[in-house]
């Protein structure tokens, strides 16, 4: 090989080279811009996630105010009567006894079973003033009395063919369990689905009869509020976040906000639809009326007024710019 | 002879073969670097519209757009006139709590502490939920068991009118009748005026009945001449303000022509109630706070340009070199049909092409009560209230309370 290939050869290893270093700082730029914005997405993301708690965690307070206690397992479900009781403004929630007026507590906040930390117990379970709702929002294999994701179960046949075709026979039921059983239906798979676990939670303190300070988070801590609390609540969630370091770590990726907010059992009012609100041909006064839960009137061929929750309204709801003592 | 040189063709060749090998090779890096300035440029707009959310939320959250604690200069929505108070007005200014030592029926004023419990006979309202707005009382005179300014003397002669001590008459002769109830009707009258009629809307419980009994008043004969304040204090024969249930009046819609007191849904659904934007001029005016706004089944396009004009909060994202797309965020807080709305809105528009990209959300955010809350009241400086539940914590007054 002359002296001059040997120049040539390196030549063209310095242009090839340097047009990989070319190439490859543009692809690392791109890739690093890329990943930069994966980021900003993931906190964008968790900012969402996070707002959605909210919603989730205000109808849990108005579902808690008034349905949802099966202190004892079997077809009836416990009535409460709201966060202060309706009937006599006592602090709830409480059922009824034999008559209604008979005021049962659904709650016992003189009986200290959970841990603020690794101590001895110290807070009441809930949902008695100051006791905490931790509820981590994974989605479940199948949720209890789950319905299955078939919009059509008495689609009409369209082939020519079978006698049933183009009639509208309601063969099935609609709509239809997503259990096997009626066991199933009942009941529940309560695994976590893998793709939503660990993703969002909220957390709810109850701070006094009917105000409640709601912590609505985005990450993997499952509503813990430190690794003391994560000790109190036992070995097994020790075991879940393994040791400190790593709830610290999934702690300071989470994004975490804090409301504060007070219940009220106010609903809506009973006058459209309720009342006979369009006699006004004849400049009579009238008293035709029906009550909230009425099924049907004459007033209106509506089944049913314009009053569609039952588990109580917001007073007001406040994010506060940094969380309070107590959560 | 030297026989390695080239042909004139082979040159000529060679030559078009390299600079079309030249030309592809400048070709593929200006594509390139024409992908990584549009994906720069898409990674810029995907960051502003991020940001834009993200700010909107923020802004939905504490309101800073529509009353900013920190800064006098965006405090607009603070005034007061005769007629009445504004969304952010400390309400010691406008419906303060004066507290009786021993009858709370006869507690005026905004108390922030009052829970408001459907077990106290003070919150139920004792009214006629059938009576007309042009009521011959045939069901009788409600107004003697509720009333926010009794007692109410009640003397009858000639046209039917329920007058207050020195009023002229009335159908049926009682005399002065000692009235049970008028908390909550002093509530209700009293909140009317004081923030405007979304704050009117959300002060008060869900399942209010948007009416009351008041002294009888009749203002001058019409055409009216302003003040405003005769038309809002027009009743009817049994003493109920017109304005809050009359059919067409500034704050019923007429909906369904229902001529009977009122609840939140149907006050609500078929026209909105709104927080009016510090950006407008008016927005210091109370009357532009007690406007409804039809955007339900009657709307056309002036009514509901006239909404947005009015509710619409636009404000810049950020001062940014002007090749950059320019972002806008708009906030805006207003109910419909029973609901309340915080609405977030992040517009981008590209100078370079021309082209416009908005994302439009509503959130689950705080409410107005909840963003007074938020506030510390002038007298104890201003600024943001910060909040905690430690023992022993003072907490700071806000815009709810009276000093």
């Amino acid at each position: 090989m002359t002296a001059r290939d040997q120049l040539r050869r390196g030549t063209v290893l310095i242009i090839v080279a340097g047009l990989s270093a070319l190439l490859a700082s543009m692809a690392l730029v791109f890739l690093a811009r890329q990943r930069s914005s994966q980021q900003e997405t993931i906190w964008f993301e968790q900012d969402i996630q996070a707002r959605i708690m909210l919603t989730a965690a205000c109808s849990y307070i108005a579902e808690c105010a008034r349905i949802g206690y099966d202190t004892v397992p079997g077809p009836n479900h416990i009535e409460a009567y709201g966060w202060i009781d309706v009937r006599d403004g006592s602090v709830g929630p409480n059922t009824r006894g034999a008559q209604a007026s008979v005021i049962v507590p659904l709650f016992d906040e003189m009986r200290l079973i959970e841990r603020w930390g690794s101590g001895s117990a110290d807070r009441p379970a809930w949902p008695a003033p100051k006791s905490v709702a931790r509820c981590p929002m994974h989605v479940l294999e199948r949720p209890p009395f789950a319905i299955r994701l078939n919009a059509t179960p008495n689609a009409m046949a369209s082939d020519e063919a079978d006698p049933a075709f183009g009639r509208p026979y309601l063969m099935n039921p609609d709509p239809q369990p997503q259990g096997e059983t009626h066991a199933d239906y009942l009941s529940a798979d309560r695994r976590v689905r893998q793709s939503s676990a660990n993703r969002s939670w909220f957390r709810i303190y109850r701070e006094g009869p009917a105000t409640f300070i709601i912590t609505c988070g985005a990450g993997g801590t499952q509503g813990f509020r430190d690794w003391d609390e994560v000790q109190g609540a036992g070995p097994a969630y020790m075991a879940e976040f393994g040791d400190v370091t790593f709830f610290n770590n999934m702690r300071s990726q989470e994004t975490r906000f804090w409301y504060r907010v007070e219940w009220s059992p106010a609903i809506a009012t009973a006058d459209v639809h309720n009342i006979k609100n369009a006699w006004n041909q004849t400049n009579e006064d009238h008293y035709v009326s029906y009550p909230m839960n009425t099924s049907n009137s004459a007033i209106n061929p509506r089944s049913q007024a314009q009053c569609r929750n039952l588990g109580g309204t917001f007073s007001f709801i406040q994010r506060l710019q940094k969380p309070p003592t107590w959560w | 002879m030297n026989t390695r040189a080239f042909t004139l063709i082979e040159l000529m060749i060679a030559i078009s073969l390299g600079m079309l090998i030249v030309y592809v090779a400048v070709a593929g890096f200006r594509v390139a670097a024409q992908s990584i300035t549009v994906t720069n440029r898409l990674a810029l707009e995907n960051d502003l519209l991020r940001t834009g959310c993200l700010v909107a939320n923020e802004r939905l959250d504490f309101w800073t757009d529509f009353d900013d604690p920190e800064n006098p200069a965006e405090q607009r929505l603070r005034g007061r006139d005769n007629d009445g108070g504004l969304p952010f007005t400390p309400m010691s200014q406008v419906f303060p709590l004066v507290r009786h030592s021993t009858d709370p029926e006869k507690t005026s004023g905004w108390d922030p502490q009052e829970k408001w419990k459907a077990s106290d006979p003070r919150i139920w309202w004792h009214g006629n939920l059938a009576e007309r707005w042009r009521s011959e009382m045939t069901l009788g005179r409600y107004s003697i068991f509720g009333n926010t300014q009794p007692p109410v003397l009640v003397k009858g002669v000639d046209i039917g009118q329920v007058q207050f001590a020195g009023g002229p008459a009335g159908i049926g002769t009682y005399g002065s009748v000692t009235v049970q109830r008028e908390w909550q009707y002093r509530q209700i009258w009293g909140m009317y005026g004081a923030l405007g009629y979304y704050g009117f809307t959300d002060y008060l419980p869900q399942n209010t009945l948007f009416a009351c009994y008041s002294e009888f008043y009749q203002p001058p004969p019409p055409p009216f001449n302003p003040p405003y304040a005769d038309a809002v204090r027009e009743t009817n024969q049994d003493g109920m303000p017109l304005v809050l249930f009359k059919p067409g009046s500034a704050f019923d819609n007429g909906e369904g022509d229902q001529q009977y007191p009122k609840g939140l849904w149907r006050l609500t659904m078929a026209s909105s109630y709104g927080v009016v934007s510090p950006t407008n001029a008016n927005a210091n005016q109370s009357d532009a706070h007690r406007a409804r706004y039809t955007v339900g089944y009657w709307n056309d396009q002036n009514g509901m340009r006239n909404f947005l004009g009015q509710t619409q909060n636009r404000r810049d994202l950020t001062m940014a070199p002007s090749h950059w797309p320019i972002s806008e965020v708009t906030t805006q807080h207003f109910i419909k049909s029973g609901r309340y709305v915080n609405l977030g809105r992040v517009k981008l528009h590209d100078p370079i092409s021309g082209a416009i990209t908005e994302v439009v959300f509503t959130s689950f955010a705080t409410t107005l009560r909840g963003a007074r809350l938020q506030r510390r009241h002038p007298r104890d400086g201003g600024g943001w209230a910060d909040y905690d539940n430690r023992v022993g914590y003072a907490a700071p007054l806000t815009l709810d309370d009276t000093p």
